[in-house]
């Protein structure tokens, strides 16, 4: 089911009502079925794989803390071969198989391994990895392993983040399911505030910008450098839009209910660095890279070189978990080596860059240029193929060519929409994190508060595109 | 687990205040919304404006963007000594041909009506049913246009309590039609008429996409509503296939089917899908689909002397 559709709304009505009628020892049953539901709501039959991973996890959680020694460790091996088995089989077999084909082409024979022709069940990487991380926290002996069976598979199912997170920590989600959530006009009134929002950003700003910038990257040999570089910028906002508004109406509808999903998103394009984006951009994500990948390679402990290729490694591999394809690993990689490069800079201690009083002109100029080396990596992620990119990237360079602007009258309209979207986005967010003071008398007053509100419902009203379009993190 | 009574009226409170403002809003926002989307001067929505609440010619051409730049309704109207305006609608199909023809036979009932058919109008579209969204704002004129909104989402209906809804994407397209157009500007239209000035210059290519494609059920009901809605009120129907630039090996399910069904119902039924004298001239397109202004007037004239003559034949 689609955050961003009408049977949603009947859904979370419902959904909420119920809640709140219910007694506290009945509610977890209520989620479980309402999100067994919302899943099955895409295509019932992937209920069975989150069936199998949640069986195979909530048994290896509890042999593993039963166990000692080897033991727990084998456990922990047999609970994280099932989940990336899962992953493998569903979202990347056809990947391999192809580098197979491409392989046996080089000495002439044919590849006899068929592909799969099936659908990726959506969210499998995101409800695969928060899975996963219950596992090892079990292992760390960091969560105790959770014996009620409803309520562990409650924390991999619970709808508001199951398709496409925040990827929670067992820590601090499973002990949310035993309190209980008095109705509280706050958390109503916080986690409503933030579903709106996050339409806005969804339907507003996102699927507005993804028809000029599908226009572009879907036929990239058509277009010049000068309209890449606009498209770019556009999927760069479409993507933090799509994203972030997903997690915004995750966060809040889990708000509404009384529970507190971690943040996903902090005004990432307003880094100052590559290293900051990457502390402000699925946080979720990042931080799940760090815990259980970064770390136990070394993490910081070792030597500076080693630290690099952990990074390259780390951030490949979040690439790869985005999507089987080169364009990803390029994505990834790419954001490595400027991670890497930024780190190296940053050890050359360039003693102007501290100098306080020239960071108001400094603080402006790294966020763009942060900004600027973002978009670059965007190319990969969004291009449709590496060759696409490299062209993409060479017509950049020569800048040669005219804008793209659509010859219809309504497609120039709907662009227009988008620059003001991107503007009123840029304004919100430089306030929020520069002049969060400012207006705040203003802003809390609570008429001006109810007539803010009622406007972004009739802003999404008038200028959303209502045509219920996917979220583009739900196919990763 | 009783939920406190405070917390209840407040949020009861809130959402009461809130739902007024948010009413009130609409109401107001739609209210202005409405008069100026009525007021246009220019633009696509004025000419569809005109169409439906206010066009009485007695000669009524009816398509898509092809119908717009295809047939030069003053030419018609010198040509056929008839009252002609054309009705055009950019990006859209048959079913929402039938919607406005139903909204305009509610007014009056034009003599002869010309239905401009595209190479692929009956078959299945991912996204014809969305561009229904420009008949929104005629609902609260024309509640008969419920049913054919409907095919948009099944919660159209529910949408359009709100009465800033129907006017979703039309804010910067209602003021720049509210503005004087300069003479000579493209989006200034004769007669609902609008003419291409560029020349096509590149290759002619082979179109492959109308033989593909399934029938659409709603697609050929809306059709047939729209012959049988003529042949009931007497008006004269004539069915074009208006010219491509494109090399086709057959003429794909659509004109076929109108085709056949045109003969069955004895109505006129002229296809220049591979007309050749426009296949021969690429100086008479702006692009692979649409005519330019050259070639609409040469279109054009054959178009009224194949009616004028038709119409002595019937009448001897």
């Amino acid at each position: 089911m689609l955050f961003n559709s009408f049977h949603f709304v009947f859904f979370f009505l419902i959904v909420t009502s119920l809640y709140y009628l219910l007694p506290n020892k009945y509610r977890w049953l209520l989620l479980l079925i309402s999100s067994c539901f919302f899943y099955g709501f895409f295509v019932p039959i992937y209920l069975l794989i989150l069936g199998f991973t949640i069986v195979v996890d909530y048994f290896a959680g509890i042999l593993i803390e039963k166990s000692v020694g080897k033991k727990r460790k084998q456990f922990l091996i047999l609970s994280l071969v099932a989940n990336i088995g899962i992953l493998a089989t569903f979202k990347y077999y056809n990947f391999f198989n192809d580098i197979l084909t491409s392989f046996l082409h080089v000495f002439d024979i044919q590849n006899h391994v068929p592909y799969l022709s099936i659908l990726l069940p959506i969210g499998l990487s995101f409800h695969t990895f928060q899975a996963m991380s219950y596992t090892i926290e079990v292992y760390r002996g960091n969560q105790k392993a959770e014996k009620h069976f409803g309520l562990y598979a409650l924390y991999v199912m619970f709808f508001p983040q199951l398709v496409a997170g925040p990827i929670e920590r067992p820590q601090n989600l499973i002990h949310q399911f035993y309190e209980k959530h008095p109705f509280r006009y706050e958390n109503i009134s916080i986690g409503l505030k933030l579903m709106l929002w996050g339409l806005l950003k969804k339907v507003v700003i996102a699927d507005r910008l993804s028809v000029y910038v599908n226009a572009v990257y879907n036929n990239a040999e058509h277009h010049s450098g000068v309209t890449f570089m606009v498209a770019t910028v556009f999927f760069a906002f479409q993507i933090y839009c799509d994203f972030s508004g997903y997690s915004d109406i995750a966060i809040g509808t889990a708000k509404v209910l009384g529970y507190d999903l971690m943040k996903n998103f902090n005004r990432p394009y307003l880094s100052k660095s590559v290293a900051e984006f990457w502390n402000r951009w699925h946080i979720s994500l990042s931080t799940w890279f760090k815990d259980y990948v970064y770390i136990p390679l070394g993490g910081n402990r070792v030597a500076i070189k080693r630290i690099y290729l952990n990074l390259l490694i780390v951030f490949i591999i979040s690439g790869f978990w985005h999507g089987a394809n080169w364009t990803y690993i390029a994505w990834g990689a790419s954001n490595g080596v400027l991670l890497i490069l930024t780190m190296s800079l940053k050890k050359m201690e360039i003693p102007f860059l501290k100098n306080k009083k020239l960071s108001l002109i400094f603080t402006p100029i790294s966020i763009g240029i942060t900004f600027i080396l973002i978009c670059l990596t965007w190319i990969f992620f969004r291009a449709n193929s590496i060759h696409d990119a490299l062209m993409i990237y060479q017509k950049i360079g020569s800048l040669e060519g005219s804008l793209y602007i659509p010859k219809i009258r309504n497609e120039i309209f709907s662009l227009l929409y988008s620059i003001v979207a991107i503007l009123a986005l840029i304004t919100i967010e430089v306030k929020q994190e520069f002049f969060k003071e400012k207006f705040q008398e203003i802003q809390n007053r609570y008429m001006i508060k109810q007539i803010s509100y009622a406007m972004i419902l009739i802003i999404i009203v008038l200028f959303g595109v209502f045509d219920g379009g996917q979220f583009i993190y739900f196919q990763f | 687990m009783p939920i406190k009574s405070k917390e209840i009226k407040t949020f009861s409170k809130s959402l009461i205040i809130f739902v007024l403002i948010l009413i009130a809003l609409d109401w107001g926002i739609g209210s202005l919304l409405r008069h100026y989307f009525f007021t246009q001067k220019s633009g696509l929505q004025h000419r569809i404006n005109y169409t439906i609440n206010k066009t009485n010619a007695d000669l009524l051409i009816i398509g898509s963007s092809r119908a717009t730049y295809h047939y030069n309704a003053l030419n018609l109207e010198k040509g056929m000594h008839l009252s002609s305006y054309n009705c055009g609608i950019h990006g859209n199909g048959i079913v929402s041909h039938n919607a406005v023809l139903s909204c305009i036979l509610e007014r009056y009932i034009p003599k002869i009506v010309i239905l401009d058919i595209n190479k692929n109008e009956l078959t299945t579209d991912t996204d014809s049913y969305d561009r229904l969204s420009y008949l929104l704002p005629y609902y609260k004129q024309h509640p008969e246009l419920g049913k054919v909104l409907e095919l948009r989402s099944k919660y159209e209906k529910i949408k359009l309590f709100s009465q800033t809804y129907p006017f979703n994407s039309l804010l910067i397209q209602i003021l720049y039609g509210n503005m004087e157009l300069p003479k000579g500007s493209e989006d200034k239209d004769v007669k609902g008429y609008l003419s291409l000035k560029s020349k096509w210059n590149q290759p002619i290519v082979n179109d492959t996409n109308n033989l593909k494609g399934i029938l659409d059920q709603n697609k050929i009901n809306a059709f047939k509503k729209f012959i049988f809605e003529c042949k009931k009120l007497n008006i004269k129907l004539y069915i074009f296939v208006s010219p491509f630039y494109a090399k086709s090996n057959g003429n794909g399910k659509s004109i076929e089917y109108v085709s056949g069904f045109a003969k069955k119902n004895d109505i006129p039924f002229v296809n220049h899908y591979q007309d050749s004298l426009f296949m021969n001239n690429p100086e008479y397109f702006n692009d692979i689909e649409h005519l330019n202004q050259q070639g609409s007037e040469i279109y054009t004239e054959s178009i009224y002397k194949y009616i004028l003559s038709d119409l002595k034949k019937k009448s001897h």
